[in-house]
């Protein structure tokens, strides 16, 4: 069985999970996707994570001063495994 | 969902066990004590590195859901939704401890010469720097255990705060895999992230 994030959709759905994340989407765009959630268990995970997946980025920059950020930058961009 | 049994009660999902809750089977509620206090305490116990504040902060939990379990929508799942309850309640706590870092000391009324003073405390900071360090670590290692065609878009989005747009131009990938490759990042580093709290991993 394929794990939610393996899973490939339209990429008008896509776009929503990205606006979704994102809060780009408006009051009503954001309740009719939200209802698209709620029946569809792998969909709801994959846009559920990557919204705290967002989060927890935020959290991390947060931490970090300009130069600390600046150095981890380039050294997790060097890794190329 | 079929009429609540007590015989059952262990083979109901956490979900189904808030739903009789709400429905007013305290016995359900009960269960999902059982079942998350000790996990939850470990959860705790990361963000507090204390564990009298982890027992108070589980029973605060608890309450909260008791209290709270009309709020729940079985849109989410019952964990995610208790754990974020009790990581706010954890913040919260945080907070009340930095506000008490500062130490006064009242100035004595017949001393024309004396004045409050406001010491640091710094034993109190130790935690939330600790919890700092582990957060980094933590995000570090989940951002390395990405496959790189996430990784990389994942720093210039989130990281380095670049534009979609931006991203596709410089990575020379279509917009639609951009997007769906950071919208899968972002979903790994949560799921490794979950995984080390659930796992109780050490860094």
């Amino acid at each position: 069985m394929k794990h939610f994030f393996e899973k490939e959709y339209h990429p008008v759905i896509e776009n929503y999970i990205t606006e979704y994340v994102e809060g780009d989407l408006d009051p009503g765009e954001r309740g009719a996707f939200e209802e698209v959630l709620v029946h569809n268990d792998d969909l709801r995970e994959l846009a559920f994570s990557a919204k705290g997946g967002k989060r927890l980025l935020e959290e991390y920059i947060s931490f970090l001063s300009a130069n600390e950020l600046e150095l981890k930058i380039s050294s997790i961009l060097k890794n190329n495994k | 969902m079929n009429a609540f049994s007590v015989a059952q009660v262990a083979n109901y999902s956490d979900e189904d066990l808030m739903e009789f809750f709400q429905e007013g089977k305290e016995l359900a509620f009960n269960e999902l004590v059982r079942r998350y206090t000790d996990r939850l305490h470990n959860f705790l116990y990361r963000y507090t590195h204390n564990h009298q504040d982890c027992e108070d902060l589980v029973q605060e939990t608890f309450l909260r859901v008791h209290k709270s379990k009309h709020s729940y929508e079985r849109i989410a799942k019952f964990s995610t939704w208790m754990y974020t309850i009790a990581l706010n309640l954890a913040k919260s706590l945080f907070k009340k401890k930095q506000r008490m870092q500062k130490v006064s000391i009242h100035k004595d009324e017949g001393n024309p010469d004396d004045f409050e003073m406001l010491i640091e405390d710094k034993n109190i900071l130790a935690d939330e720097e600790l919890h700092q360090k582990l957060s980094i670590i933590q995000l570090e290692k989940a951002l390395t255990e990405l496959p790189k065609e996430f990784r990389d878009v994942i720093v210039y989005r989130d990281l380095q705060q670049l534009s979609y747009d931006e991203i596709s131009e410089i990575t020379g990938v279509a917009m639609g895999t951009v997007k769906s490759r950071i919208n899968r990042g972002r979903a790994q580093i949560q799921q490794l992230i979950k995984n080390y709290v659930d796992l109780g991993t050490s860094f």
